[in-house]
């Protein structure tokens, strides 16, 4: 395995009885990068982190940390790694800066200042003497993710790192994680929020049934994806008809007073309209984002 | 990197409520009941309806150095002592899972075997702690009972080493329960289970099995000295040299028979090897889910 490579999974498989979780994913994550999971609820994308963090035997298949091997009963490679998996795990009857200091206990190198600079990365200096169980999700959220940063980790896993979060806070986590990108550190984030994995990624997996149906960069992901021309017409059956006929069209739907066309331009569609005696009273194009790749995806896979 | 998983452990115990929560109960409930036998004793004078000799046995759990020994009985593992620690134990292994902080220890980079381990080492000054409550609690009020009742207090009459001795068979007779309710607490991966089944085991069936044993013969009625509770009546049999009281069944009057205490602490042992052995084993083949 190259040393570039972080985090390297190789045909990696979960069953739990007769459920089968994860069938086959393989992904190489470099030094680096910001490497997004996606996939919808029960893809199986907080199964492949477990066996990533060592939590779960696989079925099948291998899980490399920094080259080593990740078993349950094999985890040193995972000292190097930070992470944050679903709601934070925290001992609710220590405060914030008492459950810092447990997990510095993990970590000789982590000073006192290291715990004070975390607790003021996510904004819980003022509450970091108070008891963990009487904070709100977004603060226990934080609070995990200062867990996490704590022991400056090469590698962050993040499983939904902004749940419960407001706007505010989310768009600082997404600045952190870019800002720790440019320091050298690797992050893994799992998420729900597509704009949110299209604005901070260089590279998505999208997870569906268990297995990688999509892998590339954002762009190149993106690239795959045709423009949609979408015109509104007095009569949008007509219309569509008349479409039929134009070359490199390559989908073309009636959507209400609106018809939709792929893989051809604006222009090109407005002048066959045109032609045929349709004038548009309006046109607009759509550029292709996550989200409608990812519905695609998934529903293709569904 | 053992040590400072121990480190961890222990801080969790210390910073726990329920763990000084059960202390305190434990020496509230040796006051009262001190204080209680202290009244008997004082509203029954001699040459009242009260015995010689049973006069003579309050007067022995109430002074020096009886009483200090005695103050020992409610820390031991068959009684209050072993209820109280399957309470410690399986809320402080259990609640682990449902707070996920196992996950969080193990995705550090920490081994289960190392964790495993640590759990249970950490809990043996907390076993002890157990033990020394009610030591010291007792040993305080009823130091002050001597002087009142005695005229004064004879300390040369304690023993260090034997009183040093006694304390640690006391925190040993408690292992089986404590292992016990680890075990059920890594297995149920619930801390209502585990200590819901500690206790039904500790308050019934053990009570129940030494009762049918009992009624059988040969080998099968012998079997029931091997019961952890049995054993470790076995094994504090040397803090006082002889144990009193019989059970009763039917018309027939039976002196228990407990094991010697070198044996009881080798059953107690095995019993320990036994469950932390079977926890240590289930949980390194866990999914740790959630």
């Amino acid at each position: 395995m190259s040393t570039d490579l972080v985090l390297q999974t190789e045909h990696l498989k979960k069953h739990f009885g007769k459920v089968r979780a994860v069938e086959e994913v393989s992904l190489q994550v470099r030094r680096g990068e910001v490497f997004g999971f996606l996939g919808p609820n029960g893809s199986g994308k907080t199964t492949t982190i477990g066996m990533v963090l060592g939590l779960l035997h696989p079925t099948g298949g291998r899980v490399e940390l920094f080259g080593q091997e990740v078993t349950p009963g094999r985890n040193r490679a995972l000292q190097r790694v930070g992470a944050l998996v679903g709601s934070p795990a925290l001992v609710p009857y220590l405060s914030a800066r008492e459950n810092l200091q447990l997990i510095a206990r993990l970590h000789p190198d982590v000073s006192r200042q290291r715990i004070d600079q975390v607790l003021a990365i996510v904004g819980l200096s003022e509450a970091a003497d108070r008891r963990a169980e009487g904070f709100s999700t977004g603060m226990k959220q934080r609070l995990g993710l200062a867990m996490a940063l704590l022991h400056q980790p090469e590698l962050l896993v993040l499983d939904e790192p902004t749940n419960g979060m407001d706007p505010a806070g989310m768009r600082e986590i997404r600045t952190l994680l870019r800002s720790l990108a440019e320091q050298g550190v690797t992050v893994f984030l799992s998420s729900h929020l597509l704009h949110e994995v299209e604005q901070v990624c260089d590279r998505v997996a999208v997870l569906n049934k268990g297995r990688v149906v999509a892998l590339g960069s954002v762009g190149e992901l993106l690239g795959k994806q045709q423009e949609v021309v979408r015109v509104r017409v007095s009569s949008p059956s007509e219309a569509a008809r008349r479409l039929q006929s134009l070359p490199g069209a390559t989908s073309i739907k009636p959507n209400g007073a609106y018809v939709e066309v792929a893989g051809v331009s604006g222009q090109v569609v407005v002048l066959h309209l045109t032609s045929g005696g349709i004038v548009p009273s309006e046109v607009s194009t759509s550029r292709p984002d996550l989200e409608s790749l990812f519905l695609e995806l998934t529903q293709e896979t569904a | 990197m053992f040590a400072n998983v121990l480190r961890i452990e222990w801080t969790k115990t210390v910073k726990r409520k329920l763990f000084w929560g059960e202390l305190a109960a434990l020496a509230l409930l040796l006051v009262v009941l001190e204080v209680f036998l202290y009244v008997i004793y004082q509203t029954n004078p001699a040459g009242s309806e009260m015995s010689q000799d049973a006069r003579t046995a309050l007067l022995t759990l109430l002074t020096w150095p009886g009483a200090l020994i005695n103050s020992l009985a409610l820390g031991t593992g068959n009684s209050l002592g072993g209820l109280l620690v399957i309470v410690l134990v399986g809320a402080l292994t259990a609640q682990e899972y449902t707070w996920r902080t196992l996950h969080l220890w193990l995705s550090q980079g920490t081994s289960r075997l190392s964790l495993m381990a640590a759990k249970v080492i950490a809990l043996l000054p907390a076993l002890l702690l157990v033990v020394l409550t009610p030591l010291v609690v007792g040993g305080l009020i009823t130091a002050i009972f001597t002087v009142q009742l005695s005229g004064s207090l004879d300390v040369s009459q304690i023993n260090g080493v034997q009183l040093g001795l006694s304390v640690l068979r006391t925190a040993y007779s408690l292992f089986p329960y404590a292992t016990l309710a680890f075990l059920l607490a890594v297995v149920s991966r619930s801390a209502v289970t585990a200590i819901g089944a500690g206790l039904a085991y500790a308050l019934l069936v053990e009570g129940v099995l030494v009762q049918i044993l009992a009624l059988a013969s040969g080998t099968l009625a012998q079997a029931s000295q091997y019961l952890p509770g049995r054993l470790a009546s076995g094994l504090l049999s040397a803090n006082q040299g002889a144990i009193r009281g019989t059970l009763v069944i039917g018309e027939q009057r039976i002196t228990p028979q407990y094991l010697d205490p070198t044996t009881a602490a080798v059953g107690i042992a095995l019993y320990t090897i036994l469950f932390v052995g079977l926890a240590i084993w289930a949980f390194r083949r866990q999914d740790l889910t959630g």
